[in-house]
């Protein structure tokens, strides 16, 4: 008896090793393609385009090391911005298609589920995909106002990051998210009455800053970030 | 219905003729007859049967996505020949040859690929001189696996298929009566069956490779078969 059990926990372990296998399609290549530009028209090159199946480990942009495995092919633009990356298929909720430049540009990614969907004619085309620049917002508030005085303030901005969804081809906002408004705020008090850190923002976007001091009626100053660097001073 | 499947029945055929062939031989036959003049000399050299095993590297050609970026390692043939009349053979042949990918751009992520083939074959080996075998082949019915592997570890992979033809030939030397050595070309070629973006079709349909190698052949029997 105690043999048997053996065997079968042998069998079970060498069919779990063996399901480790991926194995994409067979017989079968797509090509991606479109140009990538900056925020002026300019034509990018270099910039590295990777289609994926499957996401990596945390978020899409998780970095390439991670989600090798999972990569089916990958090229770069070419001096005047176009792109054709040959790539393997796979039928996957997660098929994705990434455009990355650098640190100080943002990041694009087409995103699909080929399932059931598979273009006619095996193009993925992207058109055109905008990187624009970013710029690192580095503010300072402090407080020079006496003791007890309080503030509360936010900065509205655009986030760095574009994912466009596609549903058989054809772009669902509703499950997109591009270079989308994003908020942080907090209150200044005795307990740390300043503040000095830092945000990245796409160039040319138009930074709100709102404050309330001591629970007054909140004041909207904005500024338009068009450097790498923007220092950002306040006080109260 | 996978194509592969006539290959194997034809290949099992022929390997069952060889094998009967071979072992009906009567074993007290032992006098060798002496050749005399050429024709007599000539038919002295028939056999009935031919096992070989050769060794080769492989160089993929053309304008294609394999020969652009497949660089070629190693490779192996093992061969069955079966002479059905004087020097007229069919032939059955396996083999792997090893590739590294040198360029993903043009191909899609994988690293190395393992390419497998089986081909049925019909050939012709003329004997120049004495001691010498000049054979040359074609192949009527073959196929081509191409296992694209992403890493070392075998996890990771994806299989293209391709219809085979191989035109080989190969100049063997006679050690002894059983045993030969010989050197041997193959120009391959390869109909795939991958789907592409009509763009590039021409690009992907079919590879090329030139195969030259070394390797020992065993030759059985007196006689072909008819």
């Amino acid at each position: 008896m105690k043999k048997n059990y053996r065997i079968i926990f042998a069998l079970l372990l060498a069919g779990l090793v063996f399901s480790c296998e991926t194995r994409f399609e067979d017989d079968i290549r797509v090509l991606a393609r479109g140009s990538v530009v900056n925020e002026s028209g300019a034509a990018v090159a270099d910039a590295e385009i990777a289609v994926f199946t499957r996401r990596g480990t945390s978020s899409i942009f998780s970095g390439s090391s991670s989600s090798d495995e999972f990569l089916l092919g990958r090229n770069q633009s070419q001096s005047d911005g176009t792109f054709e990356v040959i790539s393997l298929f796979d039928r996957d909720l997660d098929f994705s298609i990434q455009i990355t430049l650098d640190e100080d540009h943002t990041n694009y990614a087409y995103l699909t589920s080929t399932v059931e969907y598979l273009p006619d004619d095996l193009v993925f085309d992207l058109e055109t995909v905008t990187l624009k620049t970013i710029g690192t917002v580095l503010f300072n508030i402090s407080r020079i106002s006496e003791e007890g005085t309080s503030m509360a303030y936010s900065f509205n901005y655009k986030d760095t990051r574009c994912v466009a969804y596609f549903v058989d081809g054809e772009l669902d906002p509703d499950q997109s998210y591009c270079l989308e408004p994003i908020t942080i705020n907090r209150v200044l008090n005795d307990n740390r009455p300043d503040i000095e850190n830092s945000f990245r923002t796409p160039f040319g976007t138009e930074v709100e800053f709102t404050y309330s001091i001591n629970d007054a009626a909140p004041i909207t100053e904005t500024f338009i970030v068009n450097q790498s660097t923007y220092e950002f001073n306040f006080t109260y | 219905m996978s194509s592969t499947l006539p290959i194997k029945r034809l290949a099992f055929v022929l390997a069952c003729l060889c094998g009967s062939f071979v072992f009906s031989q009567d074993l007290t036959e032992t006098t060798i007859p002496e050749p005399q003049d050429a024709p007599q000399a000539q038919s002295a050299r028939e056999r009935k049967v031919a096992l070989s095993f050769d060794l080769y590297r492989p160089s993929p050609s053309g304008n294609n996505f394999f020969a652009e970026s497949a660089s070629g390692s190693l490779g192996f043939n093992f061969d069955l020949q079966l002479f059905v009349y004087k020097q007229f053979f069919l032939g059955g042949g396996i083999g792997d040859s090893y590739f590294d990918n040198k360029d993903i751009s043009k191909t899609g992520n994988y690293e190395k690929t393992t390419l497998s083939s089986h081909d049925f074959y019909v050939g012709y080996e003329f004997l120049p001189l004495e001691d010498f075998r000049l054979g040359v082949a074609v192949t009527i019915v073959g196929n081509s696996r191409y296992k694209n592997n992403q890493s070392n570890t075998r996890k990771v992979y994806q299989v293209d298929h391709g219809n085979l033809r191989n035109y080989q030939t190969y100049f063997a030397y006679e050690v002894d009566r059983t045993l030969s050595v010989f050197i041997k070309y193959t120009y391959r070629s390869d109909r795939t069956k991958i789907q592409v973006p009509s763009a590039l079709n021409s690009y992907f349909e079919k590879t090329a490779v030139h195969q030259i190698g070394f390797g020992l052949k065993l030759y059985f029997g007196e006689k072909s078969v008819f």
